[in-house]
Parts: C-alpha cells; sequence; structure tokens
C-alpha cells in the first residue's frame, strides 16, 4: 500500500509542488504543505493559497474510508457557523456525500482537486463576495437529510426515512414495493440509488444516521407509519 | 486591530519563518559532515600546542537563525563556518604557520584535499556537493585563544568575564607573505545572544521538541534526541525573517552592496528582544524602535531617552556611527556606515521602514486572508523557495510558471456536525 501512496503523491506533486508527504508504514500518512492555485466556477476565478494537511487513513484509498483535510494555516475562522471544526478539520460535505465524490477518483490528486479545491474556493468566495457560491448544507442531521433528499429525490420526509430504513435493516429486496409510495417495485424505482449508498455507508452508519433522523422527525411530532421504523435499531438501541 | 487578526498574522509569520529555516534533515547531514572533519582535526598533530583544539560551529547555524540560501532561485548551498581553535600560545606563534597548519592537516585527507578550495584570506573552504543538489561550504577558521593582556582589555570595557574569556585570535591573510592576527569573539557572541532569549527558550523547548519529534521521527529516537539548537524562539524566528527580507528587498536595488549584514541585524534584534512570547509581538516591538533611531540621521542628539540609554546606534560628534560588538566593544560594526554621505547608514534605515511597511503596517489592509496574501506575495508565492530572485521581488510571483486553474464541476456542499 505504500508504494501506492507513494506514487499517488508524485502525481499530487506534478500540480502542487510545495506539499510534503509525512509518516511511514508505523506512523499516520499525512500530506501537508501549501497550496498555491487559482480555481475557476463559472467564470470567476480565484486564487487558492492556503496550508493544508490531508490525513491518509489505513485503509486508503478505499473510498468507505476517505483522508481527511485540514486547514493549517489558521486563515479560516474556527466559528460555529463555518464549516469547519475547531482543530480545522474541513467539513467538505456530508458523510455519504464525500464517500461518492472520493469514489469518483481516489486518489491524492482526485480528494484534493474535487473535494478540497471547491471547498477552499468557496471559502475564498464568500469572503470576496459574501456568499457561498454552490450553496452549503445546514449542520448537522438536517443537512445530512437535504442531502438525501436531493440523492434519491424525494421531499416527503417519511419517503425519505423509510427508504434510509431499508438499509439500515439490510433489508433491500427489490421486488418489495418502494416505501417512497410511488407504487413501483423498489427495483425499478429508489432501488439503484439505495444499493449505491449501501456501497459507502455500513449498516452500523446508516443505523447512526437512520437513529438521528428519527430522533428529529419524533421531535417535531411527525407520526411515523410502521415500515418507516427500523426493527435493528429497536433492537439494537432502544432496549436499553 | 482585532486579536484574532494578530493571533492570524502571528501564524504566517510563524510559518514563513519555518519555511526558511533549514530542515531537520538538512540540518542533521550538515551535524554529520561538521562531526567528521573535527574528528580528523582533533587527531592531527600541531607544533607547539598544549592540549587537543577545540572545534565548534559559529555564525548561523550556531545561533538558529540560519536561513536557505537561494542562489538563482533556486536552494543552495548552506556555508558552515568551524572554528578550528588550535591550543597554542598566541604570543609565541605566528599566523601564518597556525593557518597552514591547519591548512596542512585537511590536506592530509584525500577526500578533504579534493574538496578544498585555494587558500582564503581567513579560512579554509571545503566544498560538499550533496545527492539532494544541495551542498555545504565548509569554512575552517584558524585560530588561537586570545592573549591574555587582550581579554584583561576586553572584560576592562564591560564585557562579562566569562564572556571575554572565549575571544579568540584569527589568522588574517594580508598578501602571499603577510599574516596578522585579528580578534573575535564568535563562541562569546553565541552564549550572548543565547542569554538574550533564555527565558523564552525554557519556556518553549518542551513543546517544541515533542512538535519537531511528531514530525521528524525517522530522524530521531525520541523526543530527548532532538537537539537544543532546532528549537527555534520568537527572536531567531524574527532574525531570519529580517535576513530574507533584507535580501528580497535589496535585490537589484542601487544599494545593494550597502544593505545591512547580517551581524548587524542579529545584534541590534536580540537587543531589543524582552522575551516576547510570540513572533509578531517581537518583530513589532524590535521594528518600532529601530524605526525610532532613523532620527540619528538627522542630528546625533535627538533620540528620546529611554532609547539613547539601549545604547544600540550611537553617533559621535564628527558624525561618524558606533554600534559596539556586544562581546568585544573595540569593534564597531558601523564603522563604515559615515561613507558615502552615510550611505550604509541610510540604507539601513531604509529598510527598517520597508520592513515597518511590508511586515507591521500590512496589518491594517485588511481581513488574515489579504495579509496572508500580501506576505506571501512579498516572500514569493511559496516563500520565495522556489521562485526567482534575480528579479525584483515584486515580479516573482509573476514569474513562477502557474498550471492552469482547476476548473470546479458539480461541486460537493459544505457541511458540519454540530458540536
Amino acid at each position: 500500500m505504500d508504494n501506492l501512496i507513494e506514487d499517488h503523491f508524485e502525481e499530487l506533486l506534478q500540480e502542487y509542488p510545495d506539499l510534503k508527504l509525512l509518516g511511514d508504514e508505523k506512523g499516520q500518512r499525512a500530506v501537508e504543505g501549501v497550496i498555491d492555485r487559482e480555481a475557476t466556477f463559472k467564470d470567476v476565478t480565484l486564487r487558492l493559497t492556503f496550508q493544508v494537511r490531508v490525513n491518509i487513513p489505513e485503509q486508503y484509498p478505499d473510498p468507505c474510508f476517505p483522508p481527511v483535510a485540514f486547514e493549517t494555516g489558521g486563515i479560516i475562522p474556527r466559528t460555529a457557523d463555518d464549516h469547519i471544526y475547531p482543530n480545522g478539520s474541513l467539513c467538505l460535505a456530508a458523510p455519504i456525500s464525500v464517500k461518492m465524490k472520493f469514489a469518483q477518483a481516489p486518489t491524492l490528486l482526485g480528494f484534493m482537486n474535487i473535494l478540497v479545491i471547491p471547498f477552499l474556493y468557496a471559502f475564498r468566495h464568500k469572503q470576496e463576495y459574501g456568499q457561498m457560491p454552490f450553496g452549503e448544507r445546514s449542520h448537522g442531521v438536517d443537512g445530512i437529510m437535504e442531502h438525501y433528499r436531493e440523492y434519491l429525490d424525494v421531499s416527503d420526509d417519511i419517503a425519505l426515512i423509510s427508504l434510509v430504513r431499508v438499509l439500515a435493516d439490510e433489508d433491500y429486496r427489490g421486488h418489495h414495493d418502494c416505501p417512497c409510495g410511488s407504487g413501483k417495485k423498489l427495483r425499478n424505482c429508489h432501488g439503484s440509488r439505495l444499493l449505491e449508498i449501501k456501497k459507502y455507508h455500513s449498516q452500523e452508519v446508516l443505523l447512526t444516521e437512520y437513529g438521528e433522523m428519527l430522533l428529529k422527525l419524533h421531535k417535531s411530532g411527525m407520526k411515523l407509519p410502521r415500515n418507516a421504523l427500523s426493527k435493528v435499531f429497536a433492537k439494537t438501541y432502544l432496549k436499553k | 486591530m482585532p486579536n484574532e487578526l494578530v493571533a492570524g498574522y502571528n501564524r504566517v509569520l510563524e510559518q514563513l519563518a519555518k519555511e526558511l529555516d533549514i530542515s531537520p534533515s538538512k540540518y542533521q547531514q550538515a551535524v554529520g559532515r561538521f562531526n567528521s572533519v573535527k574528528e580528523w582535526l582533533d587527531v592531527g598533530k600541531y607544533d607547539g600546542c598544549v592540549a587537543d583544539p577545540r572545534i565548534y560551529i559559529q555564525g548561523s547555524f550556531r545561533l538558529g537563525t540560519v536561513i536557505r540560501p537561494l542562489k538563482d532561485g533556486k536552494e543552495s548551498d548552506y556555508d558552515i563556518d568551524l572554528v578550528c581553535e588550535l591550543q597554542a600560545r598566541k604570543v609565541s606563534c605566528a599566523p601564518r604557520n597556525i593557518k597552514s597548519d591547519v591548512g596542512d592537516r585537511l590536506k592530509e585527507n584525500e577526500t578533504y584535499r579534493k574538496m578544498l578550495t585555494p587558500e582564503g584570506r581567513r579560512c579554509w573552504s571545503i566544498n560538499y556537493a550533496e545527492e539532494d543538489g544541495i551542498g555545504f561550504h565548509m569554512d575552517v577558521l584558524p585560530s588561537v585563544p586570545e592573549g591574555e593582556r587582550e581579554v584583561g582589555e576586553i572584560a576592562r570595557m564591560g564585557v562579562p568575564q566569562g564572556l571575554a574569556e572565549s575571544s579568540i585570535a584569527i589568522t588574517h591573510k594580508e598578501s602571499d607573505v603577510s599574516y596578522d592576527w585579528r580578534p573575535s569573539n564568535p563562541e562569546g557572541y553565541a552564549f550572548w545572544f543565547e542569554q538574550a532569549m533564555r527565558p523564552a527558550f525554557e519556556a518553549m523547548k518542551g513543546r517544541e521538541k515533542s512538535a519537531i519529534f511528531e514530525s521528524n521521527k525517522r530522524l530521531f529516537a525520541t523526543v530527548e534526541a532532538v537537539p537544543d539548537q532546532l528549537v527555534r524562539t520568537p527572536l531567531q524566528r524574527v532574525v531570519q525573517i529580517l535576513k530574507r527580507h533584507r535580501d528580497l528587498r535589496f535585490v537589484g536595488h542601487e544599494w545593494e552592496g550597502d544593505k545591512p549584514i547580517s551581524m548587524i541585524i542579529t545584534t541590534l534584534a536580540a537587543k531589543l528582544y524582552r522575551n516576547e512570547a510570540d513572533v509578531y509581538t517581537a518583530l513589532h516591538n524590535i521594528v518600532e524602535q529601530l524605526d525610532e533611531h532613523a532620527q540619528l540621521l538627522k542630528s546625533a542628539y535627538g533620540l528620546r531617552e529611554d532609547l539613547a540609554s539601549l545604547r544600540l546606534i550611537g553617533r559621535t560628534p564628527d558624525g561618524k556611527w558606533n554600534m559596539p560588538n556586544p562581546v568585544n566593544p573595540a569593534e564597531n560594526f558601523a564603522d563604515r556606515w559615515h561613507e558615502n554621505d552615510n550611505r550604509k547608514a541610510r540604507a539601513f534605515f531604509m529598510w527598517v521602514s520597508w520592513v515597518k511597511e511590508d511586515l507591521i503596517g500590512v496589518l491594517g489592509k485588511g481581513s488574515l486572508g489579504e495579509v496572508n496574501e500580501s506576505v506571501q506575495r512579498l516572500f514569493g508565492g511559496k516563500i520565495a523557495l522556489l521562485a526567482a530572485t534575480q528579479s525584483a521581488p515584486a515580479v516573482i510571483t509573476a514569474s513562477r510558471n502557474r498550471p492552469e486553474p482547476i476548473e470546479i464541476k458539480d461541486p460537493p456542499k459544505p457541511w458540519r456536525r454540530i458540536g
């Protein structure tokens, strides 16, 4: 795996000559240094000069475990409203979205160009013009739900949680009716999208996301039908 | 000024200085080269010597103010200055013999003989080419301990006895046949410099060493194995930044030949350092006080009393300048400042005003992003390491080979977990 990381780093270096590869087989591997590139979106070109670190997980380049990016120059303020944690790690997108984007090009260069650069561009754009150029997600479970709503193309929260329930229970059957209420079979409706999500999120992660959604909808007083209630979630978490 | 901006700018300056610094691996390589030469010189036989020679590093390597040398825009060879102090009595030996004894010993080694350059005025130089393309010039400075009478005189001028005692006499080649002694005290100077930052060093040593260890586990077995010489106090960082700023700002300037020497920058900064805990505050305080000295250009007496009492830079009634070497007051670093209508003095204060504008005034420019960009531009994108220095600094960024902008397609939307 080390040769692979080194090869990927070589490729990254072609476009970002001021980065260094840190760590060894035993320790945490990471890429660190200054990036200084221009990026363009809808004819607006911005220069991005940032000091960054990208932690490379042990499982690299498995898209289920994407790298983690940090802004280490202290340029991005660590405020609660921004998409950055106090330790400088960047909240590039909703978790499932990060994995899917990384899967498009699971290399260091791909991660940088597809995920990190757009994030830094958005920050610079907001500094310069006062707004986020590609929009942003709400924080927490709201943002996760926004992403799923968009990805699964449903507007109804009951349909949404019922679809996630299928994954949380590992209860995918192509010939079952799609829980979105379209009247079609799953395999002809939301099936392929659900299976795509399943590629990147383990059942454990899905149960957690499901639980957060459940809590959120429950708090808002929404009455949920039976096929929105996860048996595995009830068994694992509700007994205690 | 919002504290957040200052804190952010301080991080920018710290990072800048780190980029200018020698890397720990290159430092280790230099130490390896030094140790080999030292071992070789150690076991030589030198006429009239009562003990083994003392061999130690001096200059910016010793002071921890070394910056990566730039030549034609690339990191180039480092100079390591090494003192070879033969334990002979100054009164009973000739400078010419001391110089040739050390040179002969080096030439006895087949490897060093091939790497030696022709005899210099004061040094023997060994040129190391290294595999990574960044070599070392090791300057070996032959010397003997300074005579007792001279040491006594230096102590009488107010230099602490302990510092005065490390004075040496170095050889100076006037012509092929004529050699003379010159006073010097590189080790005393290093002690003096270390004292000026001792509290800051003690306060930060532990934290700094762990950080160096964490990012260089291939080089050091334990945190304790990280040498003191790799810890950098804000004073050392400030000197590094000032030295590079001077180099960049004087490139192509008509007064390039009169730019302030590193020794002056280092001495003044150390005298003004009050063990500030961060680079920005240290830089700010040092530069403000230096700038106030500019009125010495107009009048020898106009200086505020508290500044005058620091005895940093003085002027004599005949208009000459005085800046004593702290470990040998008879040596005046500013002995040529009055020449050509005070050109060196004017170049110095012009540079101080540049520093004030470029590195302090820049804070008024707005957001941290803008401040950062301005500093990056001055020091050349990635801090001038890869940039050309042959042209004026402003051109550096433009001349750099920039890849095409990245076109962003289908970007993800930023999110974050709550809490």
